[in-house]
Order: structure tokens, then sequence, then C-alpha cells
């Protein structure tokens, strides 16, 4: 017996939906290249797909839905909802209240002139608030821009335990937020039950905003692993890693190579610098080749990759650049020496060119398998 | 954007008391007409019917294939083995250790009480046109809920069975709809 994801969207997006039909906002994150924008993607498709049942549902009450019918009990927010809609919006620096919220915007004409701007999340709790209505909202890269400072005072209101009850009036806990309406004035909401925000992020990026707790205490985490199956799978290799010859005689052992380096490297960025810093599975995925000229090839690529990565990682640390990338190895070609500098010994990273000739035996060595014995 | 998958076979089977023990216990249950760990159906019409969702032929009478079924979003699958008739069973053919396939796992007391509120509780085996295999379960009172096509022919079979017997069926959906 075996389980898997089923076909279609990912497990990661289905649990990513059960989660925010419980707690309202989910924040993905992850390293890079793992997924996080594709499984955006899953949960917009699986948001939006009501209406249009399967035509064979292996789960729930029918096996052959009526054309329209929702199942009930399903994981899907808000399944009674018939008029489904997803506003995608992403963050950057010069992201503001006006632009995500609702604000004035100077318009250009005779004299001083402003103009209301109702921002997607204004739009998405008007949609919400309609009988039929549900709303997703997805923010990409929620911290590359100052997301407090967009969310405003709508910050306490998003809370799950602080919106509407789902026939739209107030409880004792909600907490109510003010918006401009068309003609300027002001308009007291709660935020609507049936409005969902997803938001995500790469943690590892240097040129981010740091989100606050208080900020982050409203959303349900949900961290995409970097994934060594999925990229065996991609490859057509064995679940667990395989000795790796002394020389690459097939595909399979360039791939099972790659693979095991690329662990290896990660391992080590895991432990200089923190998980969020490994490379993702995704950033492996080239069409698996079926020649193994063309897969060292690609081999050559996907090593700069990897070394390129680890660079920026450990930038400014060449020892640390030298460890992850296996230069300690026996059979290692990457050196690490010193050198004086200004009367001081400073580290340098010898490196050499790295084709087709030789980077079987520099994935060989930096997965840490043993020096071909000499001949 | 690519279409899902559809339905082109569905056997199906009404799950009886006997069926709900033999799944429980793993053993032979003679009310359900023995066979400790197999479903057993008449080989005219439904063996020939079956084949086609077993493609791996292994000998005259031992067919195999791969079976899937979902619970909480998660997607199993087991091999299934169909056999044929034997000298000592000429009209029957079966299921091997059906107990596997957890998409048919119905517990006693929610069978009971399903019975008890006169609705039948069905196990479905379903070929989709790109060759998948899937077991679920089903409900008579949720068939207000399904394709006529589906509905229909489960209702047509209903009707034609004893109470005291279990009701079968098949549907060929190829061209049209055929229900045997």
């Amino acid at each position: 017996m075996s389980t898997t994801a089923d076909g279609g969207a990912s497990l990661h997006a289905h649990q990513i939906l059960r989660s925010l039909k419980q707690k309202h906002n989910v924040l993905v994150s992850g390293a890079p290249a793992t997924g996080k924008t594709r499984v955006l993607t899953e949960v917009n498709d699986l948001f939006a797909g009501v209406g249009s049942p399967p035509p064979f549902a292996p789960a729930g009450p029918n096996a052959f839905p009526v054309e329209g019918a929702v199942q009930p009990g399903s994981e899907l927010p808000s399944p009674t909802k018939t008029k489904r809609r997803v506003w995608w919006v992403t963050f950057h620096q010069g992201t503001k209240y006006r632009d995500f919220v609702c604000g004035l915007r100077p318009r250009v004409g005779k004299g001083v002139e402003f103009e209301v701007v109702v921002g997607p999340l204004v739009d998405a709790i008007i949609h919400a608030s309609s009988p039929d209505g549900a709303s997703l909202v997805i923010i990409d890269e929620i911290n590359r821009g100052p997301a407090v400072l967009a969310f405003g005072q709508l910050i306490g209101a998003i809370e799950s335990s602080k919106r509407a009850a789902p026939d739209g009036t107030a409880t004792r806990e909600s907490v109510p937020f003010d918006i401009l309406t068309p003609d300027g004035k002001t308009e007291t909401r709660y935020m609507p039950a049936d409005l969902y925000i997803l938001a995500a992020m790469n943690e590892a990026d240097t040129s981010i905003e740091p989100l606050d707790v208080a900020f982050r205490r409203r959303f349900a985490p949900y961290v995409l692993p970097v994934d060594e199956s999925l990229l065996r799978a991609w490859f057509g290799l064995p679940t667990t890693p395989a000795t790796l010859p002394t020389a690459a005689a097939a595909v399979t052992d360039v791939y099972e190579g790659l693979v095991q380096a690329w662990v290896a490297v990660n391992r080590t960025i895991e432990l200089g610098r923190g998980r969020e810093f490994q490379l993702g599975h995704g950033a492996l995925m080239l069409k698996p080749q079926t020649e193994t000229s063309l897969a060292l090839l690609d081999a050559v690529e996907l090593w700069a990759t990897l070394v390129a990565h680890a660079r920026e990682v450990f930038f400014g640390d060449t020892p640390g650049l030298a460890e992850a990338i296996g230069a300690d190895q026996a059979a290692s070609p990457y050196r690490l020496e010193e050198e004086l500098f200004g009367g001081t010994p400073a580290p340098r990273l010898v490196e050499p060119k790295i084709d087709v000739t030789n980077v079987y035996a520099v994935l060989r060595s930096a997965a840490g398998a043993p020096p071909p014995a000499p001949a | 954007m690519a279409q899902p998958p559809r339905p082109v076979r569905v056997f199906f089977k009404e799950i009886k008391k006997g069926d709900v023990l033999k799944f429980a216990t793993q053993s032979n249950i003679a009310m359900s007409g023995g066979g400790a760990r197999d479903l057993r159906f008449p080989v005219v019409p439904f063996h020939a019917l079956l084949a086609p969702m077993f493609p791996h032929q292994d000998g005259p009478r031992r067919r195999r294939g791969i079976v899937r079924w979902a619970a909480a979003n998660v997607t199993s699958s087991a091999e299934v083995v169909l056999w044929g008739p034997t000298k000592a069973r000429p009209r029957e053919a079966r299921i091997g250790r059906f107990y596997e396939i957890d998409g048919w796992k119905v517990d006693a007391q929610s069978h009971a009480a399903e019975i008890g509120a006169g609705s039948r509780w069905f196990a479905l085996l379903v070929q989709l046109n790109n060759n998948e295999v899937w077991a679920r379960t089903l409900k008579e009172r949720d068939l207000g809920g399904e394709q006529a096509w589906f509905a229909d022919c489960v209702r047509e079979k209903i009707n034609e069975t004893r109470p005291t017997r279990s009701v079968w069926g098949f549907i060929a959906k190829d061209n049209g709809v055929i229900c045997i």
C-alpha cells in the first residue's frame, strides 16, 4: 500500500485550504524554490473551482455529483457560497495602505483634487459581504513591503475571532474599522467571515522587511519543506540514496550524484545559516535527460546554481562557502588556502573550471563519497 | 485546461452485514457466502465486465490491478486480485483480500444505523477513462445528489432485487449508458 498526494493539486494545497477554512489567514513560507507560488496557484484554483464538480469524486457524499452541487463537509472554505473571487497582490517596498485598503489619491487636473482609491482588500470585503460572495486575497512576497503599514487598522479586524458572524452581524468580539466610500465619506465595517487571506514569503531573501510578531500571530503558519523525495521522483531515482560509482555510466548516476551533492550542500547551509536559507528542490528540476552526456551538461549548470546560491548565503564567509561546497573533501578539486593580506592571513577559495569531464567527480566528492581507489 | 477524467465503468454492490463483519474480522463468515478473505459475486455477468479493471493477467484465472481510494485528501492504493471461477465453484468469481481496500471499509455500528434508517450502503469500483480504478462507498440516501445515469441504474437494480438479496449492478459508459 502507498500513500501519496492525490492527483491535481498537491497535498500542501489541500492542507492550506483546510487551514484557511479554520483560521481564515495563512502565511506560507519556505526556502527559495520550494514551490510557494505554485501552491498559491493551486489554492487559487481549488478555492474558485466550486460549481463545476469533477465527473467522479473519490470522497464526499456523492460519487458523481450533480453539476453545480457543493460537497458539504469538504475542506472548501465557505462551501455554500457560489460567487467566489480571488484577488492577487504582490507587496513591494512602495506598497501603501492606500494601495491595498483605501485612501485618497491626487488627481491631475485643474487645481488640487483628490479621488478615493478602493484597494483590493476593500474590494474583497465588499464582495464577501454580499449574500453569495466569498473572497480569497492572495498576497505574494508579503514581507517585501511594509505589511503592517499596508494593513493599517485592519490588522486587528482580520483575526479569525475578531470577524463578523457568518450572517454579517457584529459579535461581541468583532473589531470595527473604517473605510472610505467612493463619495469620500467614512463607513464602519467588520471583516466578513467569508473573506480569507493567503500570504507567502521567502524568509531567506536579504532584501526584505521583517514581519513583527503581532502581525504574524494573526496568520496560521505553513512551511513548505525542501523535499528530496520530489527531486528523486522527478529524476526517476530510487527513494533512498544509492552508492555512487566512481564514474558515471548512466544518466541515473549523474542525477544520483546531483541529488546527493544538493542534499550535502543544503545540510551545511542549514547548519551554518539556517533551514530557511537552503536551496529548494525546484531549482534543480530541469527536464530529465535520456543521454548521459546531456545529463552531465545539465549537471554543470545545476552545480553552478548550487555554488552561486552557497556563495550568496555565505557572502563574506569564504571558509563557510568552502565547507558548503565540500572543499574539505579529499577528492574535491576545490581548495581553501590562506594568503597574506596586509600582513594578515586571509582565506582564499581556489576554484577549478567545472565542465562535463569533471562535474561528476565534483558532485561525488561534495556528496561525501569516498575518493576512487588509486589505479 | 485539461478535462478531468470521467468514469467509463462502474461496479456497485450492496454492503450486507456479513460483508461488514468480513471486513472487520477478516475471517470466514458463512452468512455472506463464506470466503474468508474474498468478495464473491456471480461469474455471469460480472467477471467479464470487471476484467478490464484488472489489466494484468497472470494466468487463466488470475488478474490483478491497482485500486485507489481517498480519505482526508490523501490517496492510497493497493494491488488487488480478481479471481475467475474454479471447478468447485464454477458460478463464482471473487475479489481477493478485499478488506485491504480501505475505501470500502464501513464500521458495523454506522452500517446498522444506516440500515435501521432504511438506507442501503454500497461499495463502488469505478474505472476512469485514464484507466485508474477507484473504490469508495455510497449511501442510498445520497443518491439524490448523483447524476441521473448513475442514480437511475442503482434504483432500477434496487427495485429488481428481493429485500433479502444483495443489490448488484454494473454500468458501462463508453458509448451511451448501459445498466447491467
